[in-house]
């Protein structure tokens, strides 16, 4: 499973391929209403990058990934989520 | 309490970007087709409008958002036009007030929301400029272009709507390319996830690549029918404003408290020094002492490296501060019906944040006057020969140690005869002293308090609050002041202030149980003066020293510390004050330190003849004082 709702916020592992855009689009909800964990994700593919885009999902966890970090954090809004208390 | 870290990290950030956005569109006042201004300028208020989206503050985004895709027109078109430029200034006002509101701890009230919708439909209703060409480079270069001196290859990649049918990924295709610095997706906006058709590929991107042309077209070959692709000019790094936004920012208080160890741990290793005089001082010269100095000589020198690396810690630029007068003038100069042009320059000399902080006022209060008393009436300038438009200039460059503040306006100067007449009327002196007085000592006149030469009393300035309320701020700040008058032309105020606060040479001295600094330079002589010595002159004890009448007062009734002074001979300090010498009765000198000293801040910073704080040996808080400001 690369795509799964953990509480409130969305988390995308390893590749995601072009079917998990299906998936993504019935866990986003309105726009911004939930955040997605992107850490874990090894390849976006560019179907599930651009729900992420259209549906402007706020990125909680960057991607480990230099390139996808480059795309993401230019084109989605990012912030960081306090851990803990 | 999330919230609030994150409202203070938002008003620090999106300050900084305002100030950033004003440099940008200052820069494209003098120069319409800079192009790394006006890239600058966009992601400017790309990044205050992510910021406001975070705060519920819709009007306010939706007003970014229109100035965002306004200035998108202008790069496109290579140029920003005036009234684009107006309308983009009214914004970045706009914008300006909205975090004045929020720092306040308000909220936005309909006015602002009116006025924040109307500039949006202003600036959505400016038509784009005709006959533009395209300019896809700058449009991309958007930031990353500066990370390649060597040139770099901008790309617009828009894969067909039908690539995912394809078995295409266009983001693996991207990936391939060598050499990528930057990359932006684009996607057709959706709202209801029932309509989205997610195998409809709406994505677009654009790229810049450190990598040659021939490399990058290679590397996307197979989608060259979906590929714009263009050689970027190497380009100068704006390195400054990208260095800006790397910086870190750190909560004033912690710094304000590192400042404080640094500057105790000065004072803890001046007293271990102390003792270790008292301790080794009988065994000058053998191995134990010899060994000491050497260690102590060593900490000396970390001790001063670590105040000097904390001291350069707290250096900011004036660009925030300065960033606040264009508009403050503007309004001021408009609601007095005069014409101004301002000119804001030196922004990023770097000062100690106390005294960048204390600076706002002084300086405005310098700026209001040079409007409403310099400045002449557009009419009476034409008159005289002038220009109907004034102008005014703030200026600011460092020298050695100092900073220099040169505020000047192109008005009428100080009228030495109404400074004169003004001073006799308020008693200050009679018609004879003032007639006696030069040119340059006329013109200071107008920082005797409660001194103005204002024929009318204004709404906003000459209500009795002179420029004495200017001198008395810079004078806490550490610095002085000085006027450069030039009746019918103008006048420069000068303001000159420490850069860094130094370590400061202070004496200790005691009135009863309350001890206070008085920094070591003002004072000429330290006297023991027997009772017998002191003879009533006009009812002051006076003294006589080398031939000199010293009148003596007491510091317990200068300060109204209720203390009975010890018998014997009175310890006195020689000071000069503006015309003369004193000297001020203490009861006992207690140590003569070394501490940095730091400027008044809060409810302190009004009480006059305090200079500054210290932290004593033992902890304590001393007030440093102003003797010769005090005695007046």
């Amino acid at each position: 499973m690369s795509i799964r709702l953990d509480g409130d916020l969305i988390r995308l592992e390893g590749d995601c391929h072009v079917e998990d855009a299906e998936a993504l689009v019935r866990l986003v909800g309105p726009a911004g209403a939930r955040a997605a964990d992107l850490s874990a994700v090894r390849h976006l593919h560019a179907a599930v990058l651009q729900v992420l885009v259209s549906f402007r999902v706020p990125i909680a966890a960057r991607p480990n990934d230099p390139f996808l970090d480059t795309v993401v954090s230019s084109s989605l809004p990012t912030f960081e989520i306090a851990v803990g208390s | 309490m999330i919230r609030d870290d994150l409202l203070e990290a938002f008003l620090i950030e999106t300050r900084d970007l305002v100030a950033r956005a004003r440099a940008d569109l200052a820069a494209l006042d003098r120069i319409a087709t800079d192009g790394a201004a006006l890239d600058s300028l966009f992601r400017a208020l790309h990044t205050l409008k992510g910021s406001t989206a975070l705060f519920e503050l819709a009007p306010l985004t939706q007003l970014l958002h229109a100035a965002e895709t306004r200035l998108d027109r202008s790069r496109n078109a290579g140029r920003l036009h005036p009234e684009g430029a107006q309308n983009i200034e009214a914004t970045i006002d706009a914008t300006e007030r909205w975090l004045d509101v929020l720092d306040a701890g308000g909220e936005p009230n309909d006015g602002l929301v009116q006025a924040a919708r109307h500039l949006a439909v202003r600036l959505e209703g400016e038509d784009a400029p005709r006959g533009a060409s395209p300019r896809f480079p700058a449009a991309m270069a958007n930031g990353a272009a500066q990370d390649a001196s060597g040139g770099a290859t901008a790309l617009r990649y828009t894969p067909s709507p039908d690539a995912y049918f394809r078995g295409d990924d266009p983001l693996a295709i991207l990936r391939a390319v060598p050499g990528l610095l930057h990359v932006t997706a684009t996607a057709a906006v959706a709202e209801d996830p029932l309509a989205y058709d997610p195998f409809k590929c709406t994505l677009g991107f654009e790229a810049v690549s450190s990598a040659g042309l021939d490399e990058v077209r290679a590397a996307l070959r197979f989608v060259a029918d979906q590929i714009e692709i263009t050689q970027l000019p190497s380009q100068s790094p704006a390195a400054d404003s990208a260095l800006h936004l790397r910086a870190l920012h750190v909560e004033a208080a912690r710094l304000d408290a590192l400042t404080g160890l640094a500057g105790e741990l000065v004072v803890a290793k001046a007293a271990l020094a102390h003792e270790a005089q008292r301790l080794f001082g009988a065994r000058e010269g053998d191995g134990v002492s010899r060994d000491y100095a050497v260690r102590e000589a060593a900490l000396d020198r970390i001790v001063r490296g670590l105040h000097a690396a904390i001291n350069g810690l707290r250096l900011t630029p004036l660009t925030p501060l300065f960033a606040r007068f264009p508009r403050q003038v503007r309004e001021l100069a408009s609601g007095l019906g005069k014409s101004v042009d301002f000119e804001a320059s030196g922004e990023h000399v770097a000062v100690d944040k106390a005294i960048a902080e204390g600076l706002f006022e002084p300086l405005l209060h310098l700026l209001r006057n040079a409007i409403d008393h310099g400045v002449e009436p557009p009419d009476v300038r034409q008159a005289a020969g002038k220009p109907q438009t004034a102008r005014i200039s703030l200026t600011a460059h460092a020298l050695g140690r100092e900073v220099i503040l040169d505020v000047m306006d192109d008005g009428r100067g100080i009228d030495l005869g109404a400074a004169r007449r003004a001073a006799v009327t308020r008693g200050l002196m009679d018609e004879a002293a003032a007639a006696a007085l030069s040119d340059h000592d006329a013109a200071r006149l107008v920082f005797s308090a409660g001194l103005s030469t204002a024929t009318e009393v204004s709404a906003l300035s000459g209500r009795g609050v002179g420029l004495d309320a200017v001198e008395a701020a810079v004078a806490r700040l550490g610095g002085r002041v000085s006027l450069d008058n030039r009746p019918g032309r103008g006048l420069r105020v000068r303001l000159i202030l420490p850069a860094q606060i130094v370590l400061q040479k202070v004496l200790v001295v005691a009135v009863g149980e309350e001890r206070f600094g008085v920094p070591l330079d003002s004072v000429q002589e330290v006297h023991r003066v027997q009772p017998d010595e002191l003879t009533l002159v006009r009812e002051t004890p006076t003294f006589v020293r080398r031939d000199t009448v010293i009148p003596l007062v007491r510091l317990a009734d200068m300060v109204g510390a209720d203390a009975v002074p010890p018998e014997g001979a009175a310890v006195v300090l020689q000071i000069a004050t503006d015309e003369d010498v004193l000297g001020v009765h203490v009861d006992r000198i207690e140590a003569r330190v070394e501490a940095p000293l730091r400027p008044m801040t809060g409810l302190m910073q009004d009480y006059p003849g305090m200079v500054g704080t210290i932290i004593g040996v033992d902890g304590q808080v001393i007030a440093v004082l102003d003797l010769a400001e005090l005695v007046r």
